[in-house]
């Protein structure tokens, strides 16, 4: 161990002068991805009513292979808006509505797995807390269930943010926190445009996802799938995708020196 | 009621989007601003008496090996310009042996021994260090750390400007292999120091004294009494009591310390949970003396300000997470009534906890450690940890801030009232 510790600090020792480095700012390639994140973000802007459109004829195809029973929507642009606030494009309604009984008997098994995961020494707490965070939306979607039988609201948020507020604020942080950095421009763009059409297909097979659970299981699962992984997996994407860019970035700097 | 909530859950976002800028400020200062070398230019050329101060406390497996560390330094040993204060706090191990066994070898190196001490606490430790402490700088040491030869030199050059109280360095865990925890403790030690610390620096806000790899003018330590015997976060607290009184703490980059960091989740929280708890009395001691300065410029109370509140944050974190559970409860749609407050929570989720991250995948990237940076969504768990453990420690702090510290104070003025002038702690 010991042998070992003075090792690393020996290695660490060499590279001291990191303490006061700094990465080169890319002013250029930070002029061009503003550019592209104003374009896109005005192209979005323009383009909100075909881009639900075509989700919702998307959502409609997977909704028919899973055999969903469903009516499509698809109003003008004219009444698009007005439309768009009230219900979403594609509406499902559940075949099973969960009895009172089945609910509080899913809260209390809850509450006691809840309480032996708290209560096993051999987890680790940042798993217990893990465990907690998936099963306290089970939770709170089964007292939703009795405080609002049948009642989807969320999917209307869903719907109308989905994929579209997340894709100005990848823009805004592949901008902020990618661009600036010394590398090359490919890796940069590459990684923008694979974060974007993940967000789109992640957000497609979310609203398919959940549309089907609510036809097959009920309200309690669809909002479930809807509440857990809303704005906290487009957070986990985006830091893969953060993640993976930065590597690039950091080796190819290492290979320019 | 309802409209109660909503302006809540718009308070909490404004303040954590007020904290997300904050950390993208510091982010792009460290990151792309010229890194200018200010004091580490001449270390080396100001070298002032220094006292070392060790405190130790059943430390058998790692005293030798710090000391060791210390005896190898590269500083003027002679003159009596350099000494080591190594301090056996009450220990029932083997401590008490090495300390004395370097004393005898070593000239400079002094062993104090405490037992059957009434306050066992480090800041204890450390005053009674200081009694014996007669150099010009006085820095401190813990046992598990590893000072490489130039450390000292770095740390005491910032000294040459009169109005530096204390400086900091950077640590470094040696241990980062050993588990996925002290991996992800790498991290975040990465972004803390490398970004945060020196962005706080450069920027002329607050950087803070960390307890260790650090310390003081002993001049600045006597006029303060030492350190508060019954603090949690004596380190926080001194940072601050710095700052009020004029002064400031610079952060020394290049002055690595090399540390072995907690391996197991439980230990990590409670850690956490007691720098929580005194980082908050530090908040309640010093908010509004930071706010009303007449030292601090409006940046460095701003900034100081939100240093505060660093550990008050997981309760804002979790509020926000329970207000959000109560509108989704009993006033659907909310959020379609709200579309600015979710296109904000949105933000946070995304960008807001992005900030953070952006700070340690900078600092990967410029400390060349690629391949750490693809371990950053493994900090995400940790991050919810300590969410829960940063809220119970607020609360904790809460209470212990209205009972035992109240009747304390209470005790203290009465005391004062009846023997003015006296001794009242």
């Amino acid at each position: 161990m010991r042998a070992y510790v003075v090792i690393q600090v020996e290695a660490k020792r060499i590279s001291l002068e990191r303490g006061s480095w700094n990465l080169k700012l890319e002013r250029v390639h930070l002029i061009l991805g503003t550019v592209i994140t104003v374009v896109v973000f005005l192209l979005l802007i323009a383009s909100v009513q075909q881009y639900w459109i075509y989700q919702a004829n998307l959502v409609s195809d997977i909704l028919r292979f899973a055999k969903v029973p469903h009516s499509l929507f698809l109003l003008g642009p004219s009444r698009g808006t007005e439309f768009l606030n009230a219900v979403p494009p594609v509406f499902v309604i559940t075949k099973m509505v969960l009895p009172r009984n089945v609910i509080f008997a899913l809260i209390g098994i809850t509450l006691v797995t809840i309480l032996v995961v708290a209560g096993l020494p051999r987890l680790s707490p940042p798993v217990k807390i893990v465990i907690g965070f998936i099963l306290t939306p089970a939770i709170v979607n089964l007292i939703y269930e009795i405080l609002h039988p049948g009642q989807p609201w969320p999917l209307d948020v869903d719907w109308l943010t989905s994929g579209i507020v997340i894709m100005p604020l990848i823009l805004i942080v592949f901008n902020a926190a990618i661009f600036p950095v010394q590398g090359p421009l490919v890796v940069k763009v590459t990684g923008l445009a694979g974060c974007l059409l993940f967000s789109f297909v992640w957000s497609t097979l979310r609203l398919s996802l959940a549309l089907s659970s609510l036809f097959y299981w009920g309200t309690f699962t669809f909002m479930f799938l809807e509440y857990l992984p809303c704005a906290f997996v487009d957070f986990i994407y985006m830091l893969f995708f953060y993640s993976m860019v930065m590597h690039r970035l950091a080796i190819s700097q290492q290979r320019a020196e | 009621m309802s409209l109660l909530v909503d302006i809540a859950i718009l308070v909490i976002v404004a303040i954590i989007f007020a904290y997300t800028l904050r950390h993208y400020r510091f982010y792009w200062d460290r990151a792309f601003a010229k890194q200018e070398d200010g004091s580490e230019s001449f270390a080396g050329a100001y070298l002032p008496s220094v006292s070392i101060v060790c405190p130790m406390k059943n430390e058998e497996r790692v005293a030798s090996r710090l000391l060791d560390c210390l005896v190898r330094m590269d500083y003027p040993k002679d003159n009596g310009r350099y000494e080591v204060i190594a301090i056996d706090d009450n220990s029932t191990d083997s401590t008490s042996e090495i300390v004395d066994r370097y004393a005898t070898q070593y000239t400079f190196i002094k062993a104090v021994h405490r037992s059957n001490s009434k306050i066992l606490s480090k800041p204890a430790a450390l005053n009674a260090g200081l009694t014996f402490a007669h150099k010009e700088i006085v820095l401190f040491f813990d046992a598990d750390y590893m000072p490489p030869r130039d450390c000292v030199k770095r740390l005491v050059a910032p000294f040459a400007d009169p109005l530096v109280a204390g400086v900091m360095g950077r640590v470094v865990p040696v241990n980062a292999p050993d588990t996925i925890l002290t991996r992800i403790l790498d991290l975040e030690r990465t972004g803390g120091y490398q970004v945060d610390q020196q962005a706080r620096h450069r920027l002329g806000l607050i950087p803070q004294f960390g307890g260790t790899v650090g310390g003081f003018r002993r001049t600045f330590l006597a006029s303060q009494n030492g350190f508060d015997a019954y603090h949690l976060a004596e380190d926080t607290d001194m940072t601050y009591k710095a700052y009020l009184s004029g002064r400031k703490i610079c952060y020394v980059n290049t002055a690595e310390c090399y540390e072995e960091v907690v391996s197991q989740p439980r230990p990590r929280g409670v850690q956490v949970r007691r720098w929580g708890i005194g980082h908050n009395l530090c908040m309640f001691d010093h908010a509004f003396k930071t706010i009303g300065s007449r030292f601090l410029p409006f940046w460095r109370k701003f900034d100081g300000t939100m240093l505060l509140g660093v550990y008050f944050m997981p309760f804002i974190q979790m509020a926000g997470w329970i207000l959000g559970i109560y509108s989704y409860l009993f006033q659907p749609p909310f959020y379609r009534d709200l579309l600015i407050a979710l296109f904000l929570t949105l933000s946070y989720n995304v960008v807001g906890n992005l900030a953070l991250f952006t700070e340690v995948g900078a600092s990967c990237c410029m400390d060349r450690r690629n391949r750490s940076i693809w371990l950053l969504p493994l900090m995400l768990p940790i991050t919810l940890y300590y969410v829960l453990i940063g809220t119970r420690a607020f609360i904790d702090s809460l209470i212990l801030h209205l009972t035992v510290r109240k009747r304390e104070r209470r005790k203290a003025e009465e005391a004062h009232e009846k023997h003015p002038g006296g001794e009242t702690k």
